[in-house]
């Protein structure tokens, strides 16, 4: 008995074993190391180090750019994960009551996701393009004049709709995993109650898509304010005059073709700081609804 | 719901069905036709494969598919066997830390994607693996991704299932495979198919870590086309696209039947 | 030709007595698709030239993504030898002294022959030090120049032939196009920092920055907000608002050349090198070739140069050294450089490539691939035209886009643009100037 339970206190640690070694190297260190960088000002190839204390911080928050930027995060961002979110869900429940055109429709909606963040923002520029794409000519039809090099809110519209795009595909295949894991059981018992389609989405699909949905909660907000900047970056580059510079992009900017490393570093550690109190927020009064 | 109301309700889904296909459309036309009609929609125009030929040329494509494949098979297996115990620990296992452990692996998708090139190149680089196939793939080795979700997944597997396997004397593993994992396909099919496309589509890590042919993913073979100081080539970008994903595609394809199967089973039982 | 000749002899010299070891040099570069090609040839033709050193080329993505590379590269004592760096890179480079081994220097220690003086002086220029030391190797150089519709020019009742060469002219002919009817616009443009701000300050003789536009020194200061960089703004936003213009977006501006190739526009202004790129996408037009239009009332001084350098990186084994300054040597002689600026557009760096080319009868059979050395070489450069350096100036590129983009979105005039513009750049500069004091 003794030694079962030994060996039930070490098991876990030896199933996680590799994952933690794996994740402290690539991921903890690093981030370990942007956050020392913050406070440190330095030339791009690291010759000359000074120690700043908070100034990099300091200086992001009296820059009226990143303040602004921030804003434009947030309007991006809550778009995208709602948007994704929502009409993914749709067209998981649409699929899932088709019985012939099923496998047709998954096809057709989860095709965008083999395409490589970079190219969907191409194609998303390519179809918005003023002089030559399809787009603005459909929309010269019904009167509006687009242009979002120039207009702030179109090209807020055009990165949201790309982004949007390219993560529906992706919560679409997991809300499908979800709804297949729901027993037929219990959907017939309900059938029987004589539950409309509507109550039975809310009494019996909503609860155990649940822990489906949380965890796409919370994805989808890591992907809105991380790994959009392809899609920015192939479409508006940020512009017109920052209406679309989000927060990850302007790390990429400042940090990447920048090499300004200090202030990128606070850019980063600020960013992982902010998703990491969101997800923590989502797992304290969110998970607690969701029924395992 | 009245006749025209479904008929309405069908033209409106058509239509945002063609909204979203349009930039495959748009990708499938510039590939196939002569660079002059990529801005001209033009029916009649000729079409030709001399893109593609191009762009084949132009690299060594056949060298990139297979560095990309052995990539992406190496990841998602040690990612599948790694997650898949991780995931089981933290779903069905009580044990001090738990918590903590669990919140350290989830900071790993909360990770600024910039800040892990110049710290993980050092690291590579005192492993010895500079431009090696390993390298590209290593850091990806855990996924606190593929653990959440498969965490996800697990906790909504009856326990008394758990318990009976265990009755019947199953060790951990044969628990894990015989009840987890098949309980557990669906989320891994999809897992893997993200996983997939994802290195498949990665491209700042490959290119930064590797210098050479015989280790370089597509992605990098593509990016050979981007912008340049003498103009954009759509033409040979889209040929060059639809080349570099059409294996992918295909693979979703076979997916798609495996997943939908599955799912149509599941809604017949 | 002796030269060549007496390098090949020390070459088969030295083969022969030298071990059979050869010497391999990484060199890092971001030269995609058919440029990318071409480099690889000329160090494919290095390779067989001689058997002591190897050159192996590595794509390294974007001119910004292979300056990362190189820089994470460095960080982990893994760096090539040779990395190509772009124009505005420069300041960056040249900030970071123990990183980088000056090429007069690095030729100077192996030995090489090495004459800075038969390179084109607005080529070297942007890349050399206040003392007239050339830092690193000029590889890819382009300047702007004007390209027209010859088509939609006869079509409008204009001389095919005659370009305009002042902007009250462009303004002219644009109207006159419109007005009949040949082209919904007068011209557009790719790079309104680089053609539209810096070259237009350069080709006015118009300073950019104080301290000789940065080459003084670390404490320079933008101040392109004269009123000659006003008036043309101001102009600008005016074109665009009455279609006379049209915007190609930032950076590069993709957006221009569609334009241009759909006949849209019938003048586009962008980079020399571009030029393979617009007469393979004119079918169905005539494509004419021009300098750059100047405001009447000054007259044109010289272009400046883009594109990038090749820079040797310290902490490499010295044996490499060798590798790279003989390289290099080889690299800038007149028949490897004539054929480089003939297959790809680029300008020539040294006076003899350009003689070469011209013997060679380059620039009968292709007409207009001169117009951006005569206009580069036009004047000698002055402390306004010799080029740029600043720090931190991909992001103030940038900052240029987002207040051109506010001046023509209306919420600025041209001066409030230009101003801000110089505020925010200078905030970089300076934290670029603590950052590597």
């Amino acid at each position: 008995m003794k030694r079962a339970i030994f060996r039930n206190q070490l098991l876990p640690w030896l199933l996680l074993a590799p994952q933690l070694v794996v994740t402290f190297i690539f991921f903890l260190w690093p981030a370990a190391q942007a956050g020392w960088q913050s406070f440190l000002r330095e030339d791009a190839f690291g010759l000359k180090t000074t120690f700043v204390g908070f100034q990099n911080y300091t200086a992001l928050l009296d820059d009226s750019q990143y303040v602004d930027s921030i804003g434009v995060t947030l309007v991006f961002s809550i778009s995208v994960a709602v948007l994704a979110l929502s009409i993914s869900l749709l067209l998981a429940l649409a699929v899932d009551r088709m019985l012939t055109s099923a496998r047709t429709y998954t096809t057709l909606l989860v095709w965008p996701y083999a395409v490589a963040p970079a190219i969907a923002g191409l194609l998303w520029w390519f179809i918005f393009n003023p002089t030559i794409g399809l787009a603005p000519y459909a929309l010269e039809v019904l009167g509006i004049d687009w242009d979002h090099s120039l207009d702030g809110t179109q090209s807020m519209i055009l990165v949201i709709i790309a982004a949007t795009w390219k993560q529906i595909s992706y919560n679409f295949l997991f809300f499908v995993a979800g709804l297949q894991a729901i027993p037929a059981s219990l959907r017939e018992a309900a059938a029987i109650d004589g539950a409309g389609p509507v109550r039975r989405f809310w009494t019996l699909t909503l609860p155990l898509l649940a822990p489906t949905t949380f965890f796409l909660l919370v994805v989808n907000t890591v992907y809105a304010l991380f790994d959009t900047f392809p899609v920015i970056d192939a479409t508006t580059e940020g512009g017109p005059a920052q209406a679309t510079n989000i927060l990850v992009y302007k790390v990429y900017v400042d940090g990447f073709l920048g090499l300004n490393l200090g202030s990128s570093a606070a850019q980063s550690v600020i960013l992982m700081g902010v998703v990491i109190v969101l997800t923590v927020i989502q797992f304290r009064y969110i998970e607690r609804r969701v029924e395992y | 719901m009245t006749r025209t109301d479904t008929f309405l309700a069908r033209v409106a889904g058509w239509m945002l069905a063609l909204l979203w296909v349009l930039p495959l459309l748009y990708a499938i036309w510039a590939a196939f036709h002569a660079p002059e009609f990529e801005a001209k929609f033009d029916l009649t125009a000729p079409l030709t494969l001399h893109n593609f030929s191009r762009a084949w040329e132009q690299a060594p494509f056949a060298r990139y598919f297979l560095n990309t494949i052995l990539l992406v098979t190496m990841i998602l297996s040690v990612q599948l066997v790694l997650c898949t115990l991780a995931a089981f620990a933290f779903a069905r296992l009580e044990f001090p830390g738990k918590n903590a452990a669990f919140a350290l692996v989830l900071v790993q998708l909360m990770v600024t994607p910039d800040i892990l090139l110049v710290e993980n190149y050092k690291t590579i680089r005192a492993l010895g693996l500079v431009d090696t196939i390993v390298a590209i793939g290593l850091p990806y080795f855990a996924s606190g991704f593929a653990i959440f979700l498969l965490r996800q997944t697990f906790m909504t597997i009856p326990r008394e299932l758990d318990e009976a396997a265990r009755v019947e004397g199953c060790t951990l593993l044969g628990l894990l495979w015989r009840v987890y994992v098949p309980l557990g396909k669906p989320a891994m099919l999809a897992f893997g198919l993200v996983s997939v496309s994802h290195h498949w589509n990665n491209f700042l890590w490959p290119l930064i870590i590797t210098n050479s042919v015989e280790t370089r993913p597509l992605t990098v073979g593509l990016s050979l086309f981007s912008t340049t100081d003498s103009g954009t080539d759509w033409a040979l970008i889209m040929a060059a696209t639809l080349m570099t994903s059409a294996p992918l595609l295909l693979g979703f394809l076979l997916f798609q039947r495996q997943f939908v199967q599955s799912f149509m089973r599941a809604g017949i039982k | 030709m002796i030269r060549t000749l007496s390098l090949s002899v020390l070459a088969l010299s030295t083969s022969m007595t030298a071990a059979v070891a050869q010497t391999e040099i990484q060199w890092w570069h971001a030269m995609g698709g058919e440029l990318g090609q071409k480099l690889e040839a000329v160090a494919a033709a290095y390779n067989a030239s001689q058997t002591e050193y190897k050159v192996t080329p590595s794509f390294k993505g974007t001119y910004a993504e292979t300056m990362t590379a190189a820089i994470a590269a460095f960080r982990a004592k893994e760096q090539p030898a040779i990395v190509q760096v772009f124009e505005v890179g420069t300041g960056t480079m040249m900030a970071a002294k123990g990183a980088i081994y000056p090429v007069h220097q690095l030729m100077k220690d192996a030995g090489e022959p090495f004459d800075p003086k038969g390179f084109l002086p607005a080529v070297v220029g942007y890349y050399t030090d206040p003392e007239g030391n050339m830092l690193s190797m000029p590889f890819n150089s382009s300047t702007p120049i004007m390209y027209y519709n010859k088509n939609v020019f006869e079509k409008a009742g204009l001389d095919r032939n005659t370009p305009p060469k002042t902007w009250e002219e462009v303004e002219a002919f644009s109207k006159k196009i419109m007005e009949s009817g040949a082209a919904k616009c007068g011209f557009t443009t790719g790079w309104i920092s680089w053609a539209q701000l810096e070259n237009f300050s350069a080709w006015h003789n118009q300073p950019i920055g104080t301290l000789e536009n940065g080459f003084g020194g670390l404490a320079t200061e933008l101040n392109v907000n004269g009123p000659v960089q006003a008036r043309h703004w101001e102009n600008l936003a005016r074109w665009q608002k009455e279609g006379i213009f049209q915007y190609g977006g930032p950076g590069g501006g993709s957006d221009a050349p569609p334009k241009f190739y759909t006949q849209e526009c019938a003048i586009y202004m962008n980079s020399s090198a571009s030029r393979a790129g617009v007469v393979a996408n004119a079918k169905e037009f005539e494509v004419g070739y021009g300098m750059l239009p100047h405001y009447a009332d000054i007259a044109p001084q010289n272009s400046i140069i883009g594109g990038a350098t090749l820079w040797v990186m310290t902490g490499r084994p010295e044996a490499e050294y060798k590798a790279a300054a003989n390289f290099f040597t080889f690299l800038s002689s007149p028949e490897v450089q004539a054929k480089w600026h003939q297959d790809t557009g680029y300008l020539p760096i040294t006076q003899a490539a350009w003689d070469l080319s011209k013997s060679q009868g380059y620039y009968e059979k292709n007409p207009g691939a001169d117009v951006s050395i005569k206009q580069m070489t036009l004047n000698a450069p002055t402390e306004n035209s010799k080029g740029l350096r600043f720090g931190s100036y991909v992001q103030i590129r940038g900052i240029i886009d987002e207040e051109f983009q506010a001046l023509l979105a209306g919420t600025k005039t041209a001066q409030v643009a230009l101003d801000d513009l110089v505020k925010r750049g200078n905030v970089l500069i300076r934290e670029f100037e603590t950052a590597n004091k």
